[in-house]
């Protein structure tokens, strides 16, 4: 079965691309047809062969649409490398494996001046110094991965149990939205973020949404360990949106400051009133807080 | 072929996971277990599947698929136990299950991608310093490293290089050279080496 030589551009069975799976079940069917293969971190790379490239001269557009995935450190078309007739191929290397993941997931079977690419990952070309580098940074990924999980996973049971109300909270959001939309209006943006961690770990997100996202589980996380320590019994469930607190603002006057912390606590009670039983929570809801529109000044 | 388990769709990922152990340990089609146990050692590349992994038992499938004759089924086992086996908690279950002699027999696959796992394997699971699992480093595995490090195998030849300078001390590397230029040697590499002569 193993059959890679030491010739450059000898045939590596990784470079194949093979034939599509067929025959699965249907609930593990997944969006795309995929062939069955396990990728380890021996497989991925940060060197990307491209192969069914159009002999058309068009090497830098190549290059241009792959950059759009991470810093490209060199590129070269690959000569000797067998290729089909009137196709070219070429080995990119990327500065950072996860560029070169992204890359090879998007640009994978993409059409590219009329011809189909196959974008492989070239392990083979990488100094030991490089694979060295790659095994490392694995390592430490799982490292502080697993550390950050371990975190959420005691939660996460507790919020999996919420996760079946979400249907439930969709329904009261618009019996309620006007009065909810008096005195929650700051909680619009985050209100799909309902659930502090997502499941999608593929999901391909640009860079500056990556670091938000995780700033915001950390704060999801802060507040979920809160709930944990003081409720077993109290009503403070976190089903709703998670709200971004209210910053506390000095007015210098006191008068004024104790206005606004009653506000404040005002609002905090009616957000920690939402979580009763369905059925009554609209009741009280219609009959305690008879639905008004907020008068606009 | 595939079996159709009737899975309830909201049931999540811990769900999903068990519905493919269960498929694994029922179905009696090659190809369906083939592609269950590829699928598991995907998911187990994600650190956030972790513990739902660990509470299936999936180290544990990976490991008894180990000793599978369907070569396809070795090769997707050590490769989930390649994705998982730097965490620590995974780490401590397969070194506390014996794992380490199932993956070094893994080193005399014919299988390529078997081979490269294991190695890897092997690397993860040990840790610097005084080791508390000297089969890691037994002779025989050393030697077999000084053969991979001579490969025309790319990858290989990284990957055992690694191992010899990351994971052997200098004088285990030296000993395993003194002997093996008089024993023969019973690890074949995968095919990609000439024949050794006696």
């Amino acid at each position: 079965m193993a059959s890679s030589s030491g010739v450059l551009g000898g045939s590596f069975e990784h470079h194949v691309q093979r034939a599509v799976c067929d025959t699965r079940a249907r609930y593990r069917e997944g969006r795309r047809p995929r062939a069955v293969k396990v990728y380890t971190i021996n497989l991925e790379s940060q060197y990307l062969l491209i192969q069914g490239v159009p002999a058309v001269g068009a090497m830098k557009e190549l290059v241009e649409r792959f950059a759009l995935y991470g810093a490209i450190e060199q590129y070269n078309a690959l000569d000797e490398y067998p290729a089909e007739d009137f196709t070219e191929v070429y080995l990119i290397k990327f500065v950072n494996l996860q560029s070169a993941r992204t890359a090879k997931r998007k640009m994978d079977e993409q059409s590219f001046f009329g011809g189909l690419l196959h974008v492989c990952y070239a392990p083979e070309f990488e100094t030991v110094e490089e694979t060295r580098k790659k095994l490392e940074e694995r390592k430490v990924y799982i490292a502080r991965t697993a550390k950050n999980k371990d975190h959420f996973v005691t939660k996460k049971k507790l919020v999996a149990e919420h996760k079946d109300t979400k249907d439930f909270r969709q329904d009261f959001h618009s019996e309620v939205s006007g009065f909810r939309a008096a005195t929650l209006n700051t909680s619009t943006g985050s209100s799909d973020l309902c659930l502090p961690y997502s499941y999608a770990v593929d999901r391909f997100m640009p860079r500056t949404t990556q670091l938000q996202e995780r700033k915001r589980r950390r704060e999801d996380d802060r507040k979920l360990e809160t709930f944990i320590e003081t409720s077993t019994s109290s009503n403070e469930v976190m089903i709703g949106p998670l709200l971004p607190d209210t910053p506390t603002v000095d007015m210098h006057d006191d008068s004024l400051n104790a206005t606004a912390s009653l506000i404040r606590n005002k609002l905090k009670e009616v957000i920690s009133s939402v979580p009763k039983p369905p059925d009554n929570k609209l009741e009280d809801v219609h009959t305690g807080h008879p639905l008004k529109q907020r008068r606009r000044i | 072929m595939a079996q159709k388990p009737k899975v309830d769709p909201h049931v999540g990922r811990l769900g999903y996971l068990q519905a493919l152990v269960t498929e694994f340990q029922e179905t009696q089609s090659q190809d369906a277990k083939e592609q269950v146990l590829a699928n598991l050692a995907n998911f187990a590349y994600d650190p956030s599947n972790y513990q739902y992994l660990r509470q299936l038992q999936v180290v544990d499938l990976f490991l008894d698929s180990l000793s599978e004759e369907n070569e396809t089924l070795v090769e997707f086992a050590i490769g989930g136990l390649c994705n998982l086996c730097s965490d620590r908690a995974n780490k401590e279950h397969i070194l506390q299950a014996g794992g380490i002699p199932l993956v070094t027999n893994c080193l005399s696959s014919s299988n390529e991608e078997t081979v490269l796992s294991a190695v890897t394997t092997l690397m993860y699971l040990s840790s610097p310093g005084p080791s508390c699992h000297p089969e890691l480093t037994a002779m025989p595995v050393v030697q077999c490293m000084l053969r991979f490090s001579l490969s025309a195998n790319t990858r290989l030849r990284n990957l055992a290089q690694i191992f010899l300078e990351d994971v052997c001390s200098p004088s285990q590397v030296a000993e395993a050279r003194g002997r093996q230029a008089h024993s023969a040697l019973g690890i074949p590499l995968p095919r990609t080496a000439a024949p050794q002569q006696p």
